[in-house]
């Protein structure tokens, strides 16, 4: 699939450093330095993932999200400089589906886009499994294999577990796996750190360093895993 | 307020004054009815003759009360029967015919006398009632008003509790922390003391101190000299009084004054943070070029045609100095927190350094022209050499980015006595008159213009500088056509005779 990308940003270094490595990994791209314009570019072509830079000069990125996604953008990942857990959140209650802080290594955004790219198409076919390396979930009969080994779940494990590997590679934040979980999205979030907890020690070799179940501090966890799909 | 001043001062004309000017009024009343009335008893007009000396009486008493009608009734009286009445000086009544005026009119004299006086002594009574009544009232609202300290230091001052400003101190007690009036603080170890002992009320070494205290806490001390005149009119209960609403404003002042540090405290706290985060953000946005150039070379390198490699290198090497001119201006911006002595100014040529800041500003934005055109060669300023050149490239840096690619900068200069003024203009879409004010606060951005490579420091920065020198700049906004802004940096020039030089 040749994912078409929208790249906004006003920082003119940054476009011109992405966009050449972008196109040499096949995907098409188009750059938009403002708000306005990047709302006009989205709305005369389908985007299927757009970069977004929070801090733009004529909008809050933040308040642009619905609107780019009322055009039919399918995935939007933000870019942001700014360290704040709150803007970051609130950008993803809008309907942003991941985020990447800068600066960042060109690998960690080609990996966040793949994963953009394979929900996109996971989405479509609404997938039944998960398979990646050593483990693989199926959805349908809630079963956990690792390493050849089935592993027990609780039924309110595995619900955590299923909605971080239907969003494998991004962001989860508390708010969807507390409604996951509870269905509640009030609940306290220390339950929520149990949970993790538990499912860490029966994925991670050391559930105190973990590799795979990912923190990301103020906003929610990740799995960081590559899926095969 | 004020206005009550000379009011009060005229209350608090002396008594004694008061005593003399109508005890001689009260004279010569008397001494006057005298005369008129041995004047009428000689016309051969005995019923005249009393009726005036009753009248003369009766205005004394009204003038100088019961003590003085009094007085005067029976010096009528002595004066009449022995000067007077038949027979002339002896007090002997002959008929009884004679002696029954003669009743009559000691009588009336002694009455009318005594009435007057206590009508007057009732009405001096109530006006100096009414005067103490005013006196609170007024300090009360005096001390309603006042916020600092100096403020009901005043009020004390200005209604007159006591004689001087000097014969009293007021030293607030704010947690551990003690305020008093600049200037009006020798007391400050007795006040402590005072606190100390608990005492409402204690006198030592000539000096009385006594506690204020709201409901729940001391608030301060009020001590005053031993003989220091309370005014007049205020009894001990009235004191009392003026004392209670003291530590009330007091109080105030001490939860206002709390209330404010916590304010600061907070405001300091908060633009720490909003500078952090600015420079956070402003840091994380070069490098997140230079990192995403760096990590595409090391993984893409190979795979990137020759003209993107070569940009990528490039973007590394802006984003690098533009890094260094942030860090400069931070450094900077700590300069002038720390404040600049005048020995790190020296004599300089301004249009030495203006040449220097244009030269640096054409290496970072060499497309752009920048037209210079200055009536004079050369302009002697104290200034720092280093902080003079940033000053000039921090505002020719914000004219480019501020404006279109292919809109000039102009460089105008006018001398005028004592000052010279650069002008730096440029054709962009200007700012906003209501925001025109705050273009040098720090971290000001304007809202519809918020660049990428701005920071707002540069201009805060400048501005600092040109007010370390002995200047400032201003603004000006529009120029025409709603476009364009023109920046004024006027600095003090030491001689005029340095123009020749150049030529």
């Amino acid at each position: 699939m040749n994912a078409k990308i929208l790249l906004v940003d006003d920082e003119t270094a940054l476009i011109r450093s992405l966009q050449p490595v972008l196109t040499a990994q096949g995907y098409s791209v188009e750059s938009a330095g403002t708000a306005a314009e990047a709302l006009k570019k989205a709305k005369d072509t389908v985007f299927d993932i757009i970069l977004l830079d929070l801090g733009l000069p004529d909008a809050d990125g933040k308040e642009i999200i619905s609107k780019l996604l009322s055009f039919n953008a399918l995935s939007i990942l933000i870019l942001s400089a700014r360290h704040q857990e709150a803007e970051k959140v609130a950008a993803l209650d809008q309907g942003a589906d991941d985020f990447i802080n800068k600066p960042f290594n060109i690998e960690e955004l080609l990996a966040r886009i793949r994963a953009a790219v394979r929900r996109l198409k996971n989405e479509a076919v609404k997938s039944q499994e998960f398979r990646s390396g050593q483990l693989s979930i199926d959805f349908l009969k809630r079963k956990v294999v690792l390493m050849d080994q089935e592993i027990k779940f609780s039924p309110k494990e595995f619900d955590l577990l299923e909605t971080l590997a239907r969003h494998a590679g991004q962001v989860v934040t508390h708010r969807q796996l507390l409604l996951a979980g509870w269905n509640d999205p009030n609940v306290d979030t220390q339950y929520l750190r149990s949970y993790m907890a538990l499912i860490r020690q029966k994925l991670e070799y050391d559930s105190s360093q973990p590799e795979y179940l990912l923190t990301e501090p103020g906003v929610g966890y990740r799995l960081d895993i590559e899926s095969e799909h | 307020m004020l206005s009550k001043i000379p009011i009060m001062f005229e209350r608090r004309s002396p008594d004694s004054a008061r005593g003399y000017f109508s005890f001689f009024v009260g004279l010569a009343v008397f001494v006057a009815g005298t005369l008129a009335t041995y004047i009428a008893q000689n016309a051969d007009r005995p019923i005249s003759a009393a009726l005036i000396y009753v009248s003369a009486v009766t205005i004394i008493g009204a003038v100088n009360g019961l003590r003085g009608g009094l007085l005067a009734g029976i010096g009528a009286s002595f004066f009449y029967n022995f000067f007077f009445s038949e027979p002339l000086l002896d007090f002997g009544v002959t008929t009884s015919d004679e002696y029954i005026p003669l009743l009559a009119f000691n009588l009336s004299a002694l009455l009318s006398g005594v009435l007057a006086g206590r009508i007057n002594d009732r009405a001096r009574a109530a006006e100096i009632a009414q005067q103490k009544i005013n006196l609170l009232l007024d300090i009360s609202n005096q001390l309603q008003t006042a916020v600092h300290l100096e403020d009901i230091d005043r009020a004390i001052v200005e209604t007159g509790i006591f004689d001087s400003a000097q014969e009293f101190e007021i030293h607030a007690l704010s947690e551990d922390e003690w305020i008093a009036v600049k200037g009006k603080e020798h007391w400050l170890a007795e006040a402590q003391q005072a606190i100390e002992r608990g005492e409402l009320q204690h006198v030592e070494d000539q000096k009385i101190a006594y506690l204020l205290s709201s409901s729940q806490r001391r608030v301060g001390v009020l001590i005053c000299n031993q003989n220091a005149q309370k005014s007049k009119r205020l009894s001990k209960i009235d004191f009392a009084a003026v004392l209670n609403l003291l530590s009330m404003a007091i109080d105030r002042f001490v939860l206002l004054h709390q209330k404010s540090e916590a304010e600061a405290m907070r405001r300091s706290e908060e633009f720490k943070t909003a500078l952090l985060s600015s420079i956070s953000h402003d840091m994380r946005t070069p490098l997140a070029a230079i990192s995403a150039s760096a990590s595409s070379l090391i993984s893409y390198g190979e795979k990137l045609p020759e003209a993107s490699r070569k940009d990528m290198l490039t973007i590394i090497q802006d984003q690098c100095e533009r890094l260094n001119r942030y860090t400069t201006n931070l450094l900077n911006l700590g300069r002038l927190q720390a404040g600049i002595s005048p020995d790190q100014l020296e004599s300089l040529d301004l249009v030495e350094m203006l040449g220097s800041a244009v030269n640096t500003v054409k290496v970072h934005h060499g497309g752009r022209e920048i037209i210079k055109s200055l009536p004079f060669d050369a302009c002697t300023v104290r200034a720092n050499p280093v902080m003079l050149e940033q000053l000039f490239y921090n505002i020719l840096e914000n004219a480019i980015q501020y404006s279109p690619d292919a809109a000039p900068v102009l460089i105008t200069g006018h001398k005028q006595a004592g000052h010279v003024e650069i002008a730096i203009s440029d054709q962009g879409c200007g700012i906003p008159v209501s925001e025109l004010s705050r273009v040098f606060d720090r971290f000001y951005r304007s809202a519809e213009n918020v660049r990428k490579e701005g920071h707002g420091l540069g201009l805060s920065i400048a501005s600092g500088f040109a007010q370390a020198f002995g200047g400032n700049i201003s603004a000006h906004s529009p120029l025409e056509k709603g476009k364009g802004t023109k920046i004024i940096v006027k600095l003090p020039a030491t001689s005029t005779t340095s123009e020749s030089i150049g030529k």
